[in-house]
């Protein structure tokens, strides 16, 4: 190697210096963009010719551009006249146009190692890449920020990269960047530049914290370490914070995140007057240790799991969902679920867990939803070809589906000898891979002798997932536990975790990981800390235009079987008109065809879908509430409580306090009160009477304060 | 949640750069007497589309059976079908299209749509929005972008409605994208086909009455008007105030009865989905609604292409398939639309999210091809009888004139008068151009 370099060097001594393919031909044509998906980085490449997309197999791009066609895209002895230049500069017609500049640097270099013979020296490789900014806090946008691409090779020293890395805001519209690197933000907030050289990506996060409030310090409490964490973010970009929210309003927070049912009119008003310094930490506790508390989680796991999915039959689903719901009554460390659905083998009907391979359609979506559900990745775009944003490659992606391949889905899950993947970049089977991690075989042929040792791989995988070394395991978890609380995740979408995704808040995240890890992976455990921490109590504030800084408390629309289970539970009707009368969140509900919980936003399990909440902006939602059977029917209902309160002697004022608890967790105020008592008519009109009863209830629950979790 | 919108249009729909920009281009207009300046001023007056009536073919249709025919190709490209020609000599289209041939002066045809994205709801999202799907922002369709624009019409129907639903291309795009969801699509909820066809929940609830419904109106705003800070009257729930209106209007509610058509009439539009959709976005639009979506699926042709494109079942002798039936419809409603005046104000585009690969597979179909696929447009003052653009031999890439789904949006907002460099803003007050910056508004449709 040191040879070939020496001679590479004393060629070109007399000449002029050398140019490697790899570190300073490959970024040009990524930055000049020839190799995106748009271009000559897609899938069957464009006009005949095809680079590895960003650049991610140079070995590939080398051979497509010096050597395929007998090396006519080069011209050695007139260098001017190959197509590598002459295309991108459109001297000759080239449908992507002006790509790289006749008079620049860059044509030159490119050039040069054609007239240097177009070698492949492998002179230096990349051993690290960073991005050096001017400044991080950005005070003054009409000041640019510079940003440096620094990359290291492992001959020499760093060097500035920045005219051959791409710049990428998340927002273009929020922050430009030139091709040097100089950056100008546009507005205030939080923004992400991805960049890339090579095959490293990299995100830059920039603040820019709001002028007026700028210079005020922040009141730290002592709250714990979420509170820290989250107000050492408010400090830096200028927010204050809401005020706490009354006790009427967490008790309902509380029993709606934690049992997903809202609070009986008692549970309100004993909170409210409770004294205890202790008595949020108390209902807390009581909530975790409830029955409806293991009904509501089992419900979202559940459809995260995709219990109920309709591949199966109803007897399997219920088995799965039998032994979720034990899972989480017995608090089961989440570490310890995971390892039972990926090693899940054996009767689906008797064996809960096997069923987590019944609810896909083959190993590669099997593969796509492990990585999903369990590491919080998008794992689908290396399919196709390595991740764009990510370090993912094709590898990862049919090696893990490998894995799975061998699994047999039937109504026994087994674990065979036969079944392979194609991976679609060699046409040849795939081999058994732990993503990003070790080749679980070298050779695709498996040994007859080393029987079991497909289900060796599914056990050296399921080891990696749910180590508590695992960077992705315990870390999307919490995220989603955060989520599911606070109405936004620290990394957002949910699943979408990635070097170019940052968190908003990487160190909290970081402590929460590993505080759940200390605490043995219960769930239990983060959603307590979660609960009992001074963000999660704000007051939910008209402004929510940063809502990622958590200075207030984010509304949370009520998922829409907790939106129809309180609607059963305000008017005392549970049939739904439809003849049925099962609670939404339940395993009944999972499978219940409902025309309204379509209507107001159930989602399909076979998606894996985690919240679908009422959308109240939709117009066939408000149809439906105003003439549908969802409301219509309950209120009315013979055996509803309204007709039972119509029938007793109750007055008008105990009628809607009544109905304000109920409905509101809460009594009205005297504003209130005075205007509903207004609009009864006296008690002996009957018929007016319970005629404006019923719309009087039918407007609290179509309300926003009664839809959303605020 | 608070939300601010300052669009930068004029109150006539048009901004004055939208303006200039048509009267610039109408000066190039062909077949038009040249009466020098007074022409250009005429034509700048032009009065642009109002109304747009999307025909979706939802899976993506072939471009190879319907507008862009390779007669002269292999037989594994050519497929199944015979090109015929049409009214406009050197132009010829499906024979399974023989209506719309005789038509083909109204009708414009871009042979050289050209997106990356080969993946139902990524297309969409870009044929629907003109921007390619990013994690950042939700794009709003370019139906609920002019349904912001265009302001109210004296209608108490919704703007924006889809028939049956708006569920196109994998059914994961919402339409409204980041403006407020009330500007989205409102989905009818039933198929005009079928004989009980009716909206969803637009029937008066038994036991209510009109008073009744108008007292829970009150209550509700008196709610919203609690709910609201000091800062921000939030007033009534705008999906919830066109819900009130749209029962208590009896004009709403006899728009969608389609039996007030003479059988005739519903006969010569089809007995399928899209014929009786096409219809009753006819009398929608007659109504004063100005965005309509018909939505006709099951043009994923994956597999036995032949079967489903042209005959409708296996050994049909005359054919009903996806792509008769979309002869027939299509043909009635720029029929009707001609002759009630509409269709000048009335843009038509039909359109999927991609087209179908040169090969046909070994399932007898064809997959999913977004490199090269054709659009067709009519109504709304665009030059008919023309075919921009082409693809190559076998229907693999755009051999002239590349047009972008971006450039083709650019291009809708144009011909509603709209400047697509009109800035929207998002809820958090993020200035976001209604036509990406890099579209180029295909001028050769513009009459």
């Amino acid at each position: 190697m040191l040879s070939l370099l020496s001679l590479a060097l004393l060629i070109n001594e007399s000449a002029a210096t050398p140019v490697d393919f790899d570190t300073q031909v490959m970024p040009i044509l990524t930055k000049a963009g020839c190799n995106t998906g748009a271009c000559h980085g897609a899938a069957a490449g464009r006009g005949g010719f095809h680079l590895s997309l960003y650049g991610s197999r140079p070995d590939r791009d080398y051979e497509a551009i010096a050597l395929a066609l007998e090396g006519r895209r080069l011209n050695r002895r007139d260098s001017a006249a190959s197509l590598l230049l002459q295309k991108p500069t459109e001297e000759l017609n080239h449908e992507g146009g002006t790509r790289i500049d006749l008079d620049g640097s860059d044509y030159q270099t490119l050039k040069q190692w054609i007239e240097l013979g177009a070698p492949r020296l492998g002179q230096r490789k990349l051993t690290g890449f960073r991005i050096v900014s001017s400044t991080r806090v950005v005070h003054d946008l009409q000041q640019p920020v510079q940003l440096s691409a620094l990359a290291a090779f492992d001959h020499g020293s760093e060097q500035d990269v920045s005219g051959w890395t791409v710049f990428t805001p998340e927002d273009s519209s929020s922050v430009t960047v030139d091709h040097t690197g100089l950056t100008k933000v546009n507005r205030r907030g939080r923004h992400i530049i991805v960049t890339r050289f090579l095959d490293r990506v990299e995100a830059v996060e920039l603040i820019a914290p709001l002028e007026e409030s700028a210079a005020t310090p922040h009141e730290q409490t002592t709250n714990g370490p979420i509170d820290a964490f989250v107000e050492q973010k408010l400090f830096q970009i200028g927010l204050h914070t809401a005020h706490a929210a009354d006790d009427f309003t967490i008790v309902r927070r509380l029993f709606i995140d934690l049992t997903g049912r809202l609070p009986a009119p008692n549970d309100a008003i004993a909170y409210s007057t409770d004294t205890p310094v202790d008595k949020k930490e108390r209902l807390v506790d009581r909530l975790l240790a409830s029955r409806e508390f293991t009904d509501f989680w089992t419900f979202r796991l559940a459809k995260m799991l995709r219990v109920a999915s309709t591949r199966r039959n109803a007897k399997a689903m219920q088995a799965y969902y039998v032994w979720l719901h034990a899972a989480v009554a017995q608090g089961v460390p989440f570490n310890q679920m995971a390892r039972q659905l990926l090693l899940g083998e054996g009767a689906v009907l008797e064996n809960g867990p096997a069923n987590f391979y019944a609810v896909t359609a083959d190993a590669r979506a099997q593969a796509e939803f492990v990585s999903r559900v369990f590491l919080g990745i998008r794992l689908q775009c290396a399919n196709c070809h390595d991740h764009p944003l990510d370090s993912w490659t094709q590898d990862d992606y049919h090696g893990l589906s490998a894995i799975f391949a061998r699994v047999k889905r039937g109504d026994i899950i087994r674990v065979t000898q036969s079944g392979e993947v194609i991976h679609p970049g060699t046409g040849e089977p795939a081999l058994p891979r732990i993503p990003g991690q070790r080749y679980l075989s070298v050779s695709r042929q498996s040994t007859p002798e080393a029987s079991g040792t497909e289900r060796d791989h599914r056990t050296l995988l399921t080891d990696w997932v749910v180590a508590p070394q695992n960077p992705y395991f315990a870390r999307s978890t919490v995220n989603r536990m955060w989520s599911h609380l606070m109405g936004r995740g620290l990394v957002e979408p949910v699943d979408d975790h990635r070097a170019t995704n940052p968190a908003t808040h990487p160190e909290l995240l970081d402590w929460l990981t590993q505080d759940f890890i200390d605490h043995g992976m219960h769930l239990r455990h983060t959603i307590r800390q979660i609960c009992l921490s001074d963000a999660y109590a704000r007051s939910s504030t008209a402004d929510q235009s940063m809502p990622e800084f958590y200075a207030t408390a984010i509304p949370k629309p009520m998922m829409a079987e907790v939106f129809l289970d309180a609607v059963s539970d305000v008017t005392g009707v549970a049939d739904d008109a439809e003849g049925s009368s099962v609670r939404a969140v339940s395993y009944a509900g999972l499978t219940l065809d409902s025309r309204a919980l379509t209507l107001l936003g159930g989602c399909t399990v076979d998606d894996s879908c985690e919240s679908a909440a009422v959308d109240a902006d939709d117009l066939s939602v408000q149809l439906h509430l105003l003439n549908g059977a969802v409301l219509n029917h309950r209120v009315t209902h013979a055996d509803g409580y309204l007709r039972t309160v119509l029938a007793s002697e109750m007055a008008a004022k105990q009628i809607i306090e009544t109905f304000y608890m109920r409905v509101f967790s809460r009594l009205p105020n005297e504003a209130e009160l005075g205007f509903w008592t207004h609009q009864f008519p006296s008690r002996d009109k009957a018929t007016a009477f319970n005629a404006v009863a019923e719309d009087f209830v039918w407007s609290l629950l179509t309300s926003e304060e009664f839809a959303m979790n605020h | 949640m608070l939300r601010q919108f300052a669009p930068d249009i004029r109150c006539d729909g048009t901004s004055r750069r939208g303006a200039l920009q048509i009267g610039a281009l109408a000066g190039l207009g062909i077949g038009l007497p040249q009466l020098g300046s007074q022409a250009r001023a005429d034509q700048s007056n032009r009065r642009p589309a109002k109304n747009c009536i999307l025909v979706w073919l939802d899976g993506g249709p072939s471009h190879l059976e319907t507008f862009d025919l390779k007669p002269e190709a292999p037989v594994e490209v050519r497929g199944p079908l015979e090109a015929i020609s049409t009214a406009v000599a050197g132009v010829s289209i499906s024979e399974c299209m023989p209506q719309l041939a005789t038509r083909m002066n109204d009708l414009a045809v871009i042979r050289s749509m050209t997106s990356p994205l080969g993946e139902h709801n990524l297309g969409t999202h870009y044929l629907l929005t003109g921007y390619r799907p990013t994690p950042a922002l939700d794009y709003p369709s370019f139906h609920a972008v002019a349904n912001f624009q265009l302001g109210q019409s004296q209608s108490v129907l919704p703007n924006n409605i889809a028939i049956p639903e708006y569920r196109l291309g994998g059914a994961r795009y919402g339409g409204a994208g980041f403006l407020p969801k009330e500007f989205g699509p409102f989905s009818v909820g039933g198929d005009p086909a079928k004989r009980d066809f009716e909206v969803r929940d637009l029937s008066i609830a038994d036991g209510l009455t009109l008073d009744r419904v108008s007292r829970r109106r009150s209550f509700a705003e008196q709610l919203a008007r609690w709910n609201s800070s000091e800062s921000a009257n939030k007033g009534l729930n705008a999906s919830l105030d066109q819900a009130f209106q749209m029962v208590s209007s009896p004009t709403a509610t006899a728009a969608f009865r389609l039996d007030e058509e003479a059988p005739a009439t519903r006969k010569r539009y089809g007995a399928k989905s899209i014929g009786q959709s096409c219809l009753l976005a006819r009398r929608l639009v007659e109504r004063g609604v100005r965005l309509v979506t018909v939505n006709n699926r099951g043009w994923d042709t994956h597999e036995s292409l032949y079967t489903r494109l042209k005959e409708g079942y296996t050994g049909a002798k005359v054919g009903v398939g996806l792509i008769p039936s979309l002869d027939i419809a299509l043909s009635a409603l720029l029929d009707d639309l001609k002759r009630s005046s509409l269709l000048d104000e009335t843009l038509v585009v039909v359109m999927g999210e991609f087209g179908r690969t040169p090969k046909i597979n070994t399932r007898g179909g064809r997959d999913h091809w977004p490199r090269v696929f054709s659009v067709a447009l009519a109504g709304g003052g665009i030059r008919g009888g023309q075919v921009i653009g082409s693809s190559d031999s076998v229907g693999e890439s755009p051999k002239d004139r590349p047009v972008t789904p971006a450039d083709l949006v650019s291009t809708i907002y144009t011909l509603l008068g709209l400047d697509p460099s009109t800035e929207l803003r998002t809820s958090d007050g993020r200035p976001v151009r209604m036509g990406a910056d890099t579209a180029d508004v295909v001028t050769e449709l513009l009459s």
